[in-house]
């Protein structure tokens, strides 16, 4: 069977670190980036299957990467988990309107994130 | 007219041919009907007998069928027994995810700064707090002095002495300080503290790391918190002492 593949959005190494330590026991390939521009230079050279999208980065942000990728035919149709430590309705609100799917709230906890990750992917 | 005697003999055996050929159709009758009896006695014996068989075959159908309910409620009862153990076990592998990762970052490196952005990104990241403070012990062992902060006024923490305050009893006593109830002390300078973790080598306090105002999503502090606070205490101070250590080593050599 094809592993899923994943990339991983993260400015912070230690996020990076666990939540590719948590995916990595999953049937999953992991890609990984740690801001907004090479977040869509990954997405688009890669073809992810789910991304999951750190929203307070440099160069490039969580919502601009992700509006950026909903812009482009080849990455729209892409399901973006957005990982926020701000969790308040406002900063939802804005995450779904620039296009992403779903969201979890830092810190980070593997149950709820594998569960979401298993829900979008189907796996 | 009187009829004759041969007329009347006549008439007699008639009669009386009659009355037999008659008695012996009755005869006939009664005789079938004998044997119809007979088959329906006998045919309603064995509808009994298969009445009886089903009856029986539908008490042992409904005994199966009770057994096997039981066996499917203890086979439904140990599915969720094991789904149950599966996200137990899920969450412990995740818990000690972050505890490795944490101790993985800490020791990653001898940079200074990047032991510091180590030790906030684990705040950040695990423990869910973004307003934090890193104490360092003086020459003299009488204070704290800020080194790191992120998320609060830096003026307002800048030296903290041994005893003042819960930092400063925390340093002292070399004993961690977590708010009662996980509700943040609320008086200046301290307003918003929600834990302070003493940094000890061996019995030695080092410096401390103040946890302000949780992440508004974060309800509390959890175990996980507590042994992340642990190792931060030993391994952090670890970290911070190394990297002092090599620091110094590369200043020497220059």
């Amino acid at each position: 069977m094809q592993k899923k593949k994943i990339l991983v959005v993260d400015d912070s190494k230690t996020a990076l670190f666990v939540e590719s330590m948590i995916l990595r026991k999953g049937p999953y390939e992991l890609v990984t980036a740690s801001d907004g521009v090479e977040a869509v230079e990954k997405a688009v050279a890669e073809r992810p299957d789910l991304i999951l999208m750190d929203v307070v980065m440099p160069r490039m942000s969580g919502f601009e990467a992700c509006q950026a990728l909903r812009d482009r035919e080849d990455t729209q149709a892409i399901p973006i988990i957005m990982v926020t430590t701000r969790g308040e309705a406002v900063n939802v609100e804005t995450g779904f309107a620039s296009g992403c799917s779903d969201y979890v709230t830092k810190p980070i906890n593997g149950v709820e994130l594998l569960a979401k990750v298993r829900d979008r992917l189907g796996a | 007219m009187g009829k004759t005697p041969s007329e009347r003999g006549a008439y007699v055996h008639r009669v009386r041919e009659d009355t037999q050929r008659y008695a012996s159709e009755l005869l006939g009758e009664n005789e079938r009907l004998r044997a119809a009896l007979a088959s329906l006695t006998q045919e309603n014996a064995k509808l009994r007998w298969q009445a009886d068989h089903a009856r029986a075959e539908l008490g042992a159908v409904g005994d199966r069928e009770r057994l096997l309910k039981e066996a499917l409620g203890r086979v439904e009862e140990e599915n969720r027994r094991f789904a149950s153990r599966y996200v137990e076990i899920e969450q412990e592998n995740s818990d000690l995810a972050n505890l490795y990762v944490a101790s993985y970052r800490l020791h990653g490196t001898l940079d200074r700064r990047q032991v510091l952005d180590a030790i906030q990104e684990i705040v950040t990241n695990l423990v869910g707090c973004e307003e934090i403070a890193i104490f360092e012990t003086d020459r003299n062992g009488a204070a704290v002095t800020l080194v790191h902060s992120c998320g609060i006024d830096p003026k307002a923490h800048d030296k903290v002495h041994f005893g003042q305050g819960p930092i400063g009893q925390a340093v002292a006593s070399g004993e961690a300080y977590v708010a009662v109830d996980g509700a943040p002390a609320t008086t200046p300078p301290e307003a918003g503290l929600t834990a302070c973790i003493p940094l000890k080598l061996g019995d030695r306090v080092t410096g401390a790391i103040a946890l302000f105002r949780l992440l508004p999503q974060k309800p509390g502090l959890g175990a996980l918190d507590r042994e992340l606070f642990e190792l931060l205490g030993t391994h952090a101070a670890t970290a911070l002492y190394c990297s002092g250590l090599e620091a110094r080593l590369a200043a020497d050599a220059a």
